[in-house]
C-alpha cells in the first residue's frame, strides 16, 4: 500500500469497573519480568493504573480498573497482525486473564486508534494546494495554509472517525499529544507527505473479545485506508 | 569532628524511616519536547540493537537431552496448531524449574542479519491447559489391561 507507514497505533478495551484493584495487579504481576520499567499511578485508589513500558520493543500496556489498552510505535503495522505478535503476547493474553478473575465484570467497548503516513515527494505548500484541488470543487479562502478532511459513520455496533490531510512532519504529531520514541521511527516520520488519522470504535455485545476480532478491526481500518489513498 | 544528624547527645541517635522508593524515575512528557534532537541521541543509549519483528509464544518442555531441549510450541493459538522445535540447552538453564512439562514462554525478536531467542518461566502466564493431551487411552489407566501379559510355562 504506497509507501505508507503506521507512526503509532493504540488499542482500548474498556470493562466495567473492578473495585478490587488487587486482584488485578495479582494477574498483571507475571507479566512484569517482560518488562522494561513499570509505573504506579494514583496507587490505592479507585482510579490506580500500571504502566508497564517494554522500551526495547517500543511499546507500552497500560492497566486500570476499567479498562486496558496497547500503545505500539510499529513501522512494519501489518506485522501485528501475525499470530503471536506483540499484540497477542503479551497483550491480549493478560487481557484473557484480567476477564477470568472472579472481580470482571463485562466488556463493553473497544477503540482503536491508527494513523498512516504516506510520504510524498513535495513541498507542504505542494501538498497542500494538490490536496484542496482533489478534494474541494472550490477554494472557499483562495490558497491554504492547512486543511483536512474529516468524516464519521455510524452503523451498528461501530462508529467510525476519519481525519485525512497533509501531513507536514513531526510537529504534526506533537499537536496529537504523540510523541515517537522508536529513533527509526522518528526520523522516517519527520517527512512531508499526507495522514490518516482513524477512530473505531465499537460495542462488544457478545461478551468476548479477542485476538482474531482485533484482526477484523485493524484489517477494516487499513482497508478505509488503502480506499482514501487510491482516491 | 562534624555533627552527625540526629544525634541527641553523645551515645545516641535516631534512625531515619527508609523512603519508599520511587516507581517513577525519569519519565516525563515535557522531556521529550524539548530538545528532541539530543532526547534521541540520550534515548539511542539503553538500546544497542532495534530489532524489527518480536514474537513470542507459549511452549512446554518435551524432552531435554544434554545439549538440547525439545518444546511444544503454541504457533497459531487461534487455530489450535502446535510445532516441535528444538532450542540449545543454555537458553534454559537459568530457569529454576526446568524439567518435561515446564511451561515456558520463548520470545525471537529478529532484524535482517540476527536474531535473538528469550526463554521466561511460563508461570502465571501459560495457561496448563492449553498443552493437556485428551488421551482416550486415560480412562484405562490402572484397569489392569494395561499389565503386561504373563505366560505360564508348560
Amino acid at each position: 500500500m504506497l509507501n505508507t507507514f503506521v507512526p503509532l497505533h493504540q488499542f482500548e478495551i474498556r470493562y466495567t469497573g473492578i473495585l478490587n484493584f488487587a486482584s488485578i495487579k495479582n494477574v498483571v504481576s507475571p507479566f512484569v519480568k517482560f518488562t522494561s520499567r513499570i509505573f504506579v499511578e494514583n496507587e490505592n485508589s479507585f482510579l490506580e493504573r500500571i504502566i508497564l513500558h517494554f522500551d526495547d520493543q517500543f511499546f507500552q500496556i497500560v492497566v486500570s480498573w476499567d479498562k486496558i489498552l496497547i500503545r505500539v510505535e510499529v513501522d512494519d503495522f501489518e506485522s501485528l497482525l501475525e499470530n503471536n505478535s506483540k499484540v497477542e503476547e503479551p497483550f491480549f493474553n493478560l487481557f484473557e486473564k484480567i476477564t477470568k478473575i472472579n472481580d470482571f465484570g463485562e466488556i463493553g467497548r473497544v477503540f482503536s486508534y491508527l494513523i498512516f503516513v504516506n510520504p510524498l515527494n513535495d513541498s507542504y505548500e505542494t501538498v497542500v494546494k494538490k490536496f484542496s484541488q482533489k478534494h474541494f470543487t472550490s477554494a472557499v479562502l483562495g490558497t491554504y495554509t492547512d486543511i483536512g478532511l474529516k468524516f464519521s459513520k455510524e452503523e451498528n455496533n461501530y462508529i467510525h472517525q476519519v481525519t485525512f490531510g497533509p501531513y507536514s512532519g513531526i510537529q504534526d504529531l506533537r499537536k496529537l499529544n504523540i510523541e515517537i520514541r522508536n529513533p527509526e521511527l522518528y526520523r522516517k516520520s519527520d517527512i512531508i507527505g499526507e495522514y490518516i488519522l482513524c477512530n473505531s470504535f465499537e460495542t462488544v455485545k457478545s461478551g468476548t473479545f479477542n485476538f482474531k476480532k482485533y484482526k477484523s478491526i485493524l484489517s477494516s481500518q487499513i482497508q478505509l485506508s488503502s480506499l482514501l489513498w487510491k482516491q | 569532628m562534624e555533627a552527625i544528624n540526629n544525634v541527641t547527645n553523645d551515645y545516641e541517635f535516631r534512625i531515619e524511616p527508609i523512603k519508599r522508593e520511587e516507581l517513577n524515575t525519569e519519565f516525563s512528557n515535557q522531556f521529550f519536547y524539548e530538545n528532541t534532537e539530543s532526547n534521541l541521541k540520550i534515548f539511542h543509549q539503553p538500546f544497542s540493537e532495534l530489532w524489527k519483528k518480536t514474537i513470542s509464544f507459549h511452549a512446554s518442555i518435551l524432552q531435554i537431552t544434554k545439549k538440547q531441549v525439545y518444546c511444544d510450541c503454541l504457533i497459531d493459538k487461534e487455530n489450535g496448531f502446535f510445532e516441535t522445535r528444538v532450542f540449545p540447552k543454555e537458553l534454559f538453564e537459568h530457569l529454576q524449574n526446568i524439567a518435561e512439562k515446564a511451561l515456558v514462554v520463548i520470545r525471537i525478536q529478529t532484524k535482517p542479519g540476527s536474531s535473538r531467542i528469550d526463554v521466561f518461566d511460563g508461570k502465571g502466564i501459560v495457561d496448563p491447559a492449553t498443552f493437556e493431551v485428551n488421551d482416550i487411552f486415560d480412562s484405562l489407566k490402572n484397569s489392569g489391561l494395561d499389565n503386561s501379559i504373563a505366560f505360564e510355562n508348560g
